[in-house]
């Protein structure tokens, strides 16, 4: 098996520099994948995600756009084994691979190929592993292990089409008999001859091998190679070609061949296209390769007229344009002039700061309104969702606090806030496909929407309280008049009812959701005690300001305390692994989230002291 | 005496007093608090219904400590007592009332459910039809006479109510039972030498000098509880006669594992035994029709699944349909399609959740009322902020 693939590689070697072509037909052909129908650039950054946590990849000092990197792994260009696509966090797992570690923790398959064995093995080893007992290491083991095989599985998408030294005619007399030329040729080539090959091979098995002419073995060889290529090829799991009539299966090009059913029009015209857009592509052939993808992409939208094509075009333009990235950009900027603005000139930078957040925000919600549309569910099916859904109406309780305050403080809290839970959001999209499809319980339009949003609402206005609570302890410490202090709490207060109404509701709906789905309201699931916890802690906090216990400064506190009961509740829970709503499971989540709790009640600690000792004076 | 000075009189005494404080209900609040924290923490080693009965279903967690149970009542007590003797009724606190009537009625509607509603079982393969639902965690031990009539009476024990060495009198069959011991999660053991039948009914030989069994179990052997409550599967040993008889009473021993009732002669009278889930009578028969699983294209993640079934209810059938959030609900019981698994011929079983619950309705009713509370408290907040402004 590595022989086979270490000679394939080799062969490659026709082709030296990368050339980018026109993708605007050849990214929209459909991918079928985890249960939905993708257009190949969402399926190649996808996977490239998987591999190195990012959409693009710089070889040998040029970068390349994720289709280009996937067309070079399909289309066996030689340069992909160089490519640093494997990235590996951890530096002990190279040491454990026995090769070198790379201070940027980028690998490349030139890298893992002379060890593949140890991959394979410390993967195995780990699988007999119970998966609760399971370390972090040992689940990179199993990752590293994964893709490898992925890389090769797609690696060899198409070496069906590959012009192989196997299938090399060296005769004309053999030629003539299969009908062909003389010298080397591709597998789909050859497959068609099968059924002259078979009859031919049972007259040479007749024969004593001593006996045997160029033919014989040339025919031999052909037959043998057919049987054994299909064998070892036809799981490839590259889903392009839909197989059968209602389009419920997909199937790579090999496991097409071997279901060894006859394949008619239009698979057969289709599986040759393929096969010549590989071709092109190997050939360098720009002209050939867009026009042969064109003619594919418009012979799939005519077979299979009720795939919502809108969707997959308007995914593309999603990917292309990379709202949240470009969000982040704006938001960190009008953080950086709002907070400019609180040093010089606070007019000119704050009107700035507004400006950019407004962007900002539209430019958000423009994405949400992408994601809505391609998947037709609401924007918070999953934690990536919640996060990026979150922080836009954090960004719009800023600007409506700026508004009304025109005093900076919101667009503090609002692109600050938004910046932070789209930064988090990254970490929950670096696992490939944010657009998946939904399990069935949580497939149900109506309660999805109304108990999700609501929940996002409420933790949106919860945390946002709590960063006002920031900027109310810090105007208290740098001694600010009391007016000021006086509108900074209004703010607080207001929005920490709104956010105590909101998760109040959420939850509420929850129960009614579960009460639908499972025949109870409540059932102390931990995520339902996560919503309960926020929904406690905001009414403590009000309850604690009527009996006097507390006052403005102790409000201001407890809001803070609030945001770390939010972040516990938001992901703290999926980490604990049970529960109905165990299923936003990430290493390193765990960390960061510890990190943060000490980090806030440093802050704390180190803030309330130096206010009281200034107030005393 | 009118409300007004009824309620000022009785504000005046002193359990009142601390009934209606606020800070009874914000140290009531944080108790709570803390128990969701800590129930949560608990429940990742010790699995939902341990975390249920330490924390949440409770008086106490240790003593004095208050579990949920004590703290939820202790709250209904103070909310209500707020809302009949200390709540000023101005249209201000519009909001404020409505929102605090509707938690009050959430609370007493989660201890009506809390106390009557009941969660059972029922799982049909394609063309079963049941009358019973199976409830998941509660066993019982049933008993019923077989006589020419063919109409049984069975007799069901429930578990709670078995205690070694108290006799168990069933009257109206003429038996004794006397129970030995009983493990709430016990192994079966079966030992396959010495068999014979005898009767028509297989009798170990090796066990007949201990204790009958008609699967053939030798020992019944206590085991260590799981904390999935589920899991736990019961065993008992017992002796029994028929009243007022000379011959020496019999040892049977049972397994909740068991598929068949251990049937025995006594004085020429046929009994037989059974250690089951506890069932319970639905008002309805229930037959599977068909099953249906949706997948999401090519992977077997489940998109959607469905049952339909035939019910008979009060003489009258008809189909209907049953799928994930599109529960059935008939005659005061609600059938939700829960999951679904295969039998050992291969054949698809549907699971279906049953719920009766008396006190379903109410945290429908009281979000409502809550709703509506916070919708006005915004409003009157918003009015009278205007009002402010204009002035």
């Amino acid at each position: 098996m590595k022989l086979l693939s270490i000679v394939l590689l080799c062969f490659g070697l026709l082709q030296a520099e990368i050339t980018q072509f026109d993708y605007s037909d050849y990214s929209k052909l459909l991918v079928q994948d985890a249960g939905r129908y993708k257009p190949l650039d969402s399926y190649a950054r996808h996977m490239l995600l998987e591999f190195s946590g990012k959409t693009t990849v710089k070889i040998d000092g040029k970068k390349y756009s994720a289709l280009d990197w996937f067309n070079m792994v399909i289309f066996n260009h030689p340069q992909v084994n160089s490519a640093p696509v494997f990235l590996i966090n951890n530096p002990q797992v190279a040491d454990a691979y026995g090769i070198e570690r790379k201070s940027d923790r980028k690998y490349s398959f030139l890298d893992l190929a002379p060890v593949q064995v140890k991959v394979q093995q410390l993967a195995q080893t780990v699988m007999k592993i119970d998966s609760k007992n399971r370390t972090d290491i040992d689940h990179e083991f199993l990752r590293v292990y994964g893709l490898l095989q992925k890389i090769q599985d797609h690696n060899s998408a198409f070496t069906l089409a590959q012009k192989h030294p196997t299938f090399n005619i060296k005769d004309s007399k053999t030629a003539a008999l299969l009908k062909l030329d003389t010298g080397m040729h591709s597998y789909l080539e050859i497959l068609p001859q099968s059924s002259l090959l078979g009859t031919l091979v049972a007259e040479t098995a007749k024969k004593d091998t001593a006996k045997w002419t160029v033919t014989d073995s040339t025919v031999s060889l052909f037959s043998y190679a057919l049987y054994e290529w299909t064998e070892f090829y036809k799981q490839n799991q590259l889903a392009i070609l839909p197989y059968t009539a209602d389009k419920e299966y997909w199937l790579s090009p090999w496991a097409v061949i071997g279901n060894r059913l006859h394949i008619s029009e239009p698979l057969a015209t289709d599986l040759q296209l393929w096969a010549s857009l590989y071709r092109s592509y190997s050939d360098n052939n720009k002209s050939d390769f867009e026009a042969q993808a064109q003619l594919l992409l418009g012979r799939e939208r005519n077979q299979y007229p009720d795939i919502r094509y809108g969707a997959i075009d308007n995914e593309v333009i999603y990917n292309t344009w990379d709202f949240f990235y470009k969000a982040k950009l704006l938001y960190g900027l009008s953080l950086f002039l709002a907070l400019v603005g609180l040093v010089s000139r606070p007019k000119l930078f704050n009107r700035a700061s507004v400006l950019f957040l407004l962007g900002a925000t539209i430019i958000s919600v423009v994405g949400i309104g992408f994601r809505m549309y391609i998947s037709q569910r609401p924007p918070v099916t999953n934690l990536f969702e919640t996060f990026i859904f979150t922080g836009t109406v954090t960004a719009l309780i800023g600007l409506l606090v700026e508004k009304y305050q025109k005093n900076g403080n919101g667009n503090l809290i609002g692109s600050f806030t938004a910046l932070v839970l789209f930064l988090i959001s990254g970490k929950y999209s670096s696992q490939g496909d944010t657009l998946g499809v939904l399990v069935a319980v949580l497939d149900s339009n109506f309660w999805l929407a109304t108990h999700v949003i609501t929940i996002s609402l409420g933790y949106a206005g919860c945390v946002a309280a709590g960063v006002m609570g920031h900027v109310y302890l810090l105007q208290r410490l740098f001694g600010k008049a009391a007016d000021e202090l006086t509108k900074s709490y209004k703010t607080l207060f207001g929005i920490l009812g709104f956010g105590l109404t909101l998760s109040f509701i959420g939850t509420v709906l929850g129960g009614i959701w579960a009460d639908q789905s499972w025949g109870r309201f409540w059932g102390w699931d931990p995520k339902e005690n996560g919503a309960l916890l926020i929904v406690l802690w905001c009414a403590i906090i009000f309850h604690m300001r009527m009996a006097g216990w507390i006052k403005e400064f102790g409000v201001a506190v407890s809001s803070i305390i609030g945001i770390i009961m939010v972040m516990l509740a938001w992901f703290g829970i999926n980490l604990l692994g049970v529960g109905l709503h165990s299923y936003g499971f990430t290493t390193g989540i765990a960390f960061n989230l510890m990190l943060y709790i000490i980090l806030q009640l440093l802050f704390l600690v180190i803030v309330i002291p130096l206010i009281k000792r200034r107030e005393r004076v | 005496m009118s409300i007004k000075s009824l309620r000022s009189q009785m504000r005046k005494l002193k359990p009142i007093k601390v009934l209606t404080s606020i800070s009874l209900a914000t140290t009531c609040l944080i108790i709570l608090l803390i128990l969701t924290f800590f129930g949560t923490l608990y429940q990742t080693d010790n699995g939902l219904y341990m975390a249920q009965q330490v924390f949440f279903n409770s008086w106490f967690v240790f003593f004095p400590i208050p579990g949920a149970k004590l703290v939820l009542i202790v709250l209904g007590a103070n909310l209500l007592s707020v809302l009949l003797f200390t709540l000023k009724y101005t249209w201000k606190k519009a909001g404020i009332i409505f929102m605090h009537w509707g938690l009050t009625i959430l609370v007493i509607g989660s201890g009506i459910t809390y106390y009557y509603a009941e969660e059972s079982m029922l799982s049909l393969s394609e063309g079963e039809t049941k009358e019973f639902a199976s409830v998941n965690s509660t066993w019982e031990l049933a008993v019923w006479k077989e006589d020419e009539s063919n109409e049984k009476q069975v007799f069901a024990i429930g578990s709670s109510s078995i205690d070694p060495d108290e006799a168990i009198e069933l009257p109206a069959i003429q038996l004794n039972i006397l129970p030995l011991a009983f493990f709430k999660n016990a192994g079966a053991v079966q030992d396959t030498t010495g068999w014979q039948a005898r009767e028509g009914m297989p009798v170990n030989l090796n066990a007949q000098k201990k204790y009958l069994n008609g699967s053939g179990i030798t020992d019944v052997r206590e085991s260590e509880l799981v904390p999935e409550i589920s899991r736990n599967v019961p065993g008992i040993k017992f002796t029994t006669n028929v009243r007022g008889s000379q011959s020496e009473p019999l040892r049977i021993q049972l397994s909740g594992y068991e598929t068949i009732p251990t049937t025995v002669r006594m004085d020429d009278q046929v009994f037989s035994f059974q250690l089951q889930r506890r069932q319970i009578q639905l008002p309805i028969s229930v037959k599977l029709i068909d099953f249906v699983k949706e997948d999401h294209p090519g992977i077997s993640m489940a998109k959607g699944y469905e049952s339909t079934v035939e019910i008979v209810n009060n003489g009258v059938t008809r189909k209907v349909k049953i799928s994930m959030n599109e529960p059935l609900r008939v005659a005061g019981f609600t059938f939700f399609q829960s999951s679904f698994s295969q039998d050992k011929m291969g054949r698809e079983v549907s699971i279906f959740q049953v719920v009766q619950n008396p006190g379903r309705v109410i945290p429908y009713v009281s979000s409502i009322i809550v709703g509506i509370g916070l919708l006005l408290h915004f409003i009157i907040l918003l009015v009278l902020r205007l009002r402010k402004e204009r002035v």
